[in-house]
């Protein structure tokens, strides 16, 4: 890309770019490039302003949860307080594949699923759900223990507490929700694992 | 030459009510949802998810009835006939709660609206009705986004979309169909499979206390505490900002792997935080993007001034 299309990404960052900025980056050839150099833009913005950078671009993500998929690459907590490692030896069974592919993945949960056409529930096992191969790989070479499964299971029923703890406190009018969130109730999808 | 004049005037007619504020409005919607007669079937769609719901509700001899029927997934039923509330399904469902009409909204509290905006859009038709769409629309991307889809006349609320940051649908969730001449009897009101009652699980809410050993160090705008709770170690919290909520909750567990899902529009977040030699667990629950929860989770910590006081 040239300097002037840079210059007209860069004011468009700062909101300063005019009419012909803009139509000049939107008839630029390599838009790829141009949507790159934006990411990278608004990536050194939010590092500057001390923001996450996983504020760059929810719907993303929002799609993905909502499709089942699995996330993209986040960084988990930039936050030194997270428990280390080795106080979660079990969370490490595949950390080394884990730490290069760095994705959201299913492990060995069960994943029950309603059928809309015919009601049935199928019971499947999230490994054989992925669509990405990347995360298969560490799905398949992940071999939990039966305490790891135990404790497993004991933070998904947490989990389920918590929410249905939530569910039923916006229920009592505490914080009157506006927002449809009827299926919670039933748990029908798997929870995901970070690693 | 009618017919233009018709629709010259129509936009007119959408924005008549525009004189009633956001609260008067979603006041109404409340209340014609609990007082009125009505039968349908809601639709609740995501990308990757639909399911459907029929429902009846009435008031007969002053009291309150209402139906819902899961018609799609595990069979579930949960019927009120006034104080009576009773729920059945077919098979064994761990950790259920009764089904809950998704399009029936609580007696808001928009005290602290400024998070979002409100806006009227045009008339449209839903479920063969008009319907006055109110836009609910964050000024940030901390949060979801709603349309309203408000029945005209009757103030039932046909239909919500949950939206992004970039106005996309999310999930939609409407009548397909709706009768509000319904003429419901008890008898339309009697389970068809066995049934259990149902208590609530929280009857009186718990008394908040001022400061509790935790908190989050960062909030979306707008997000107020609504309570706050502590015993034997384990902290709950809630914040509310006129329009949705998320719960935070710490406790101690050495072996607490960090998760993410989410269920519609709630999201749960849970990371394993270590303090004092010992690890805790940091849950966030709501109805906020996974996006937001991940940054509250993140930033929970000890509370000076809590711990500063003992």
């Amino acid at each position: 890309m040239n300097e002037r299309i840079n210059e007209s990404l860069s004011a468009l960052m700062d909101g300063e770019a005019d009419e012909l900025e803009i139509r000049r980056l939107l008839n630029q050839d390599e838009q790829q490039q141009v949507f790159d150099k934006w990411s990278k833009y608004h990536l050194i913005g939010a590092v500057l302003r001390d923001q996450p950078a996983t504020t760059l671009d929810l719907s993303k993500g929002v799609r993905q949860a909502l499709d089942g998929e699995p996330m993209d690459d986040v960084p988990l907590v930039p936050n030194t307080q997270v428990a280390q490692p080795n106080k979660l030896r079990w969370l490490m069974a595949s950390g080394a594949v884990a730490a290069s592919v760095t994705l959201a993945v299913l492990v060995g949960v069960q994943w029950q699923q309603n059928d809309p056409f015919t009601g049935k529930q199928s019971v499947q096992y999230a490994s054989s759900m992925q669509t990405n191969p990347a995360a298969l790989n560490v799905a398949e070479t992940t071999m939990l223990s039966v305490e790891e499964e135990l404790q497993l299971k004991e933070a998904q029923m947490k989990l389920q507490e918590y929410v249905l703890r939530h569910n039923d406190e916006t229920n009592t009018g505490g914080a009157p929700v506006m927002l449809p969130h009827a299926r919670t109730v039933n748990f029908s999808q798997g929870v995901e694992i970070k690693r | 030459m009618i017919r233009a004049l018709i629709l010259l005037l129509l936009p007119v007619w959408a924005l008549a009510d525009i004189s009633e504020s956001p609260q008067q409005i979603l006041e109404s919607v409340a209340q014609a949802a609990r007082q009125q007669n009505y039968q349908g079937t809601i639709v609740m769609a995501s990308s990757s998810h639909w399911q459907t719901m029929e429902v009846k509700h009435a008031m007969i001899n002053g009291e309150e009835y209402e139906r819902l029927k899961q018609l799609t997934g595990a069979s579930q039923e949960s019927i009120k006939r006034g104080a009576e509330h009773v729920c059945s399904h077919a098979e064994h469902l761990p950790l259920h709660r009764p089904l809950k009409n998704p399009l029936r909204i609580p007696t808001p509290k928009l005290d602290q609206n400024f998070a979002y905006d409100f806006t009227y859009g045009d008339l449209q038709r839903m479920a063969g009705r008009m319907v006055q769409p109110l836009n609910v629309k964050p000024y940030d991307n901390k949060r979801y986004g709603l349309t309203l889809w408000i029945d005209k006349k009757s103030k039932l609320l046909l239909g919500v979309d949950l939206l992004d940051s970039k106005q996309n649908v999310l999930e939609r969730t409407h009548y397909v169909d709706i009768s509000l001449a319904a003429e419901l009897t008890p008898q339309d009101f009697i389970p068809n499979m066995p049934a259990h009652g149902v208590q609530r699980s929280i009857t009186e809410p718990e008394k908040s206390i001022a400061q509790v050993g935790w908190k989050p160090y960062w909030l979306p705008v707008g997000f107020e505490l609504t309570h706050a709770l502590e015993e034997d170690g384990s902290v709950r919290l809630m914040y509310f900002d006129g329009i949705t909520a998320f719960s935070v909750f710490i406790d101690r567990s050495d072996n607490a792997p960090a998760l993410e899902q989410q269920w519609g529009a709630t999201a749960a977040v849970v990371i394993p935080v270590a303090h004092n030699e010992s690890i805790h667990r940091v849950t966030a629950v709501g109805e906020v993007p996974l996006s937001t929860l991940r940054e509250i989770v993140a930033s929970v910590k000890p509370n000076l001034v809590a711990n500063t006081q003992e």
